[in-house]
Formats: C-alpha cells, sequence, structure tokens
C-alpha cells in the first residue's frame, strides 16, 4: 500500500477544547496534512474560513459563542464569502439521533462520534475526498445531498426540480418521470 | 397520478415548471461540482482501499503522545468535577467538566472514566434545570469518578456493574425528576 501524499490541503479545526484542538492537529499531521489551523468557536471560525479558504472544516457541535451547526449553516448560506461547498467534518460527543439529524441538516458532510479514533477519522478524510455528493439547493436547505443511498426503486412525490423536468401523457396520465431510471 | 388535461394535472405541471413540488415544497436543485480535493492529491489512487498500516502507526503514536500530555489535565478535571459535586454545583458548572472528560477520557482509552461522565451527563441534561444533584446522589458519582480516575483499558465486570448501577441511579431521578 502507499502513503497518500494530502501535504497540499488546508484543514480548518474548531473546537472549544484545547485538547480536542491539539489531538485534531496531532493526527492530521499524523496523515501528513500540516496546514491545519484552529479556532476556539464558531465565530472565530467562520472569520478563518472568510479569510483562509481551508479545504476541509472539522467543527465541534457543541461549542460557545456560535456554536458548530451555526456556523455549518453560516458556511452554506454566505455564498460569496466563504464558499458554500466547503467539505465538513462534525466532531462531537453528541452521538443521539436528533443530534446527527440536526448535523446532517445543517449541511454537514460527515458526521464523527466522540471519542474518536485515528481510523475513524481517516475514514471521514478519505470519505469527502473520494466521495463529495452533490450539492443540493432548495428553499429550506443548502448542503451536500442527504440522500447517501441509491433510490432509483423511489415510489414516491419526486422533490427536485431535474427528477421532474421530463412527463409525458401517456395513457391518460401524466408521468412525471425520474431521470436516473 | 391525475387524468390528463384536469384541473390538477395542469396545476401540477404549472408547479413543476415553478420549480414546486407535486406536494407543494419546493423542489431541490442539484450541483455536481469538480473534485477539487483530489485534484490537490498527486497520488489519490493511495486513498483507495482503507489506511496503510504506517499510516495508522503514525495516528496512533500522535494519539498516544497526547494521551501523555492530556493524563495530568485529566486528573485536575477529575478533581475539580468530585470538589463541584460535593459542594452542589449547580448542572451549568458541572455539564462542561463532565462533558470534556467523557470525550477526552474516551479517546485516549480510559473508557470507565468515559462512561461514568457519560451518565453524569446524560443526567445533567435530562434535567436541565438550576438545581444541584442531591447530595447523596452527587456523592456516589464523586466516589466513581474517584474510583475510575486510575482506572485505564477495558471495563471489568467489576466496572460495568458500577454503570449500570450509576444508569439505575440516573432512571430513578428521571422519574422521580428534581
Amino acid at each position: 500500500m502507499a502513503i497518500p501524499n494530502l501535504s497540499a490541503l488546508g484543514v480548518l479545526v474548531a473546537d472549544d477544547s484545547n485538547q480536542m484542538r491539539r489531538l485534531l492537529t496531532a493526527m492530521l499531521n499524523a496523515i501528513g496534512i500540516f496546514n491545519v489551523e484552529t479556532a476556539p468557536d464558531g465565530r472565530e471560525a467562520f472569520e478563518r474560513i472568510k479569510m483562509r479558504r481551508p479545504d476541509i472544516l472539522i467543527t465541534d457541535a457543541d461549542m460557545g459563542q456560535i456554536g458548530g451547526m451555526e456556523l455549518v449553516r453560516s458556511v452554506r448560506r454566505n455564498q460569496d464569502t466563504t464558499g458554500p461547498y466547503l467539505p465538513i467534518i462534525m466532531v462531537t460527543g453528541h452521538a443521539e439521533q436528533s443530534w446527527v439529524e440536526d448535523a446532517r441538516d445543517a449541511g454537514v458532510n460527515e458526521f464523527l462520534a466522540k471519542p474518536i479514533s485515528a481510523a475513524a477519522l481517516y475514514g471521514r478524510v478519505c470519505e469527502v475526498i473520494l466521495n463529495p455528493r452533490p450539492f443540493v439547493r432548495s428553499g429550506e436547505y443548502i448542503g451536500p445531498d442527504r440522500r447517501r443511498r441509491d433510490s432509483r426503486s423511489y415510489q414516491g412525490p419526486k422533490r427536485r426540480r431535474d427528477d421532474a423536468s421530463v412527463t409525458s401523457f401517456d395513457d391518460g396520465e401524466i408521468q412525471i418521470q425520474d431521470k436516473r431510471s | 397520478m391525475h387524468a390528463k388535461n384536469s384541473p390538477e394535472a395542469i396545476r401540477v405541471i404549472n408547479a413543476s415548471l415553478a420549480g414546486q413540488s407535486e406536494i407543494g415544497e419546493e423542489m431541490e436543485t442539484v450541483e455536481h461540482q469538480p473534485n477539487h480535493l483530489l485534484l490537490k492529491i498527486p497520488n489519490p489512487e493511495a486513498l483507495q482501499g482503507g489506511p496503510d498500516p504506517v499510516i495508522l502507526m503514525r495516528l496512533e503514536a500522535a494519539i498516544a503522545k497526547e494521551r501523555k500530555a492530556y493524563l495530568g489535565e485529566m486528573s485536575k478535571d477529575v478533581g475539580r468535577l468530585i470538589e463541584a459535586l460535593r459542594r452542589g454545583a449547580r448542572p451549568g458548572e458541572l455539564w462542561p467538566i463532565a462533558h470534556e472528560l467523557r470525550c477526552m477520557a474516551g479517546t485516549y482509552a480510559y473508557p470507565f472514566l468515559s462512561q461514568v461522565a457519560q451518565v453524569l451527563c446524560a443526567l445533567i441534561k435530562k434535567h436541565q434545570t438550576s438545581s444541584a444533584l442531591p447530595g447523596e446522589e452527587a456523592e456516589v458519582f464523586a466516589h466513581a469518578l474517584q474510583r475510575a480516575k486510575g482506572h485505564k483499558g477495558p471495563m471489568e465486570p467489576k466496572e460495568e456493574a458500577v454503570i449500570q448501577g450509576l444508569r439505575k441511579i440516573a432512571l430513578q431521578r428521571s422519574a422521580r425528576s428534581f
């Protein structure tokens, strides 16, 4: 096996725990990412994103001032200043389903529950590099596609502009066709 | 499905053209962005197939080094939490210390301490009031923290039993509420 060369990547770590910032920085260094900046809260993280344009954001969910969820929403919605496509890995001690769903709906790419392991962090970094999901915009949501599974067998109503853009009048009924099927 | 040229059919088509779904929600637009990150990596194929053992070794070494540096901090945090519990501190003061311990102790292979802190966090979270934990319950958690402080590595049945006991206390407290 070869060792990937990740030295060109820049990562911002936002966490209110000094220990966790240190640990994540050391772990990123260990996988070959040396351009690592840190921020102790969402406000500073947002400013750094605007100035430094990191390639990946790793953020805690539960920070003082502006928390991780607010930070993610700010990044996704401030399209001119931060680049809304920034891959975001949320690291948190809250592994409850409601937190995972909130993170997903805020526009997080990957979710990583604390305590974090070496393999889990590496896996999430690889995932955002190798398998970026399409970006979705709707009235309520801006962020990576929340449909992780292949939904070609889905029979319910379509909610995407391009899903429903092919229509026909076969057999006296309107057919709203899924372009992917 | 709607009959051809019915008012409902026309409504659906118009809604679709306006970017609305059949059930009235705004439809999503999907953008497929070029993978800029992949372009920055000269050997992306090395990312496939799981981590290289050398990478894992480096990661574990980094964690071990940070663990060593953290042990002193962990001991201080445990002491602060015990003192706060015995003093009758409010949940707002207990939570950040317990939360930090839960995360960091688990990461650094102190699962017993992490789980004691986890049960305490769950108990505090369940009762987001300004009340302090009752004295006898605070003392039980303080005692468990003291015992878990130096316990490294996997939990044995004795430690499992302590966690079960704490969970029972937390459940009883949930039933009674503060």
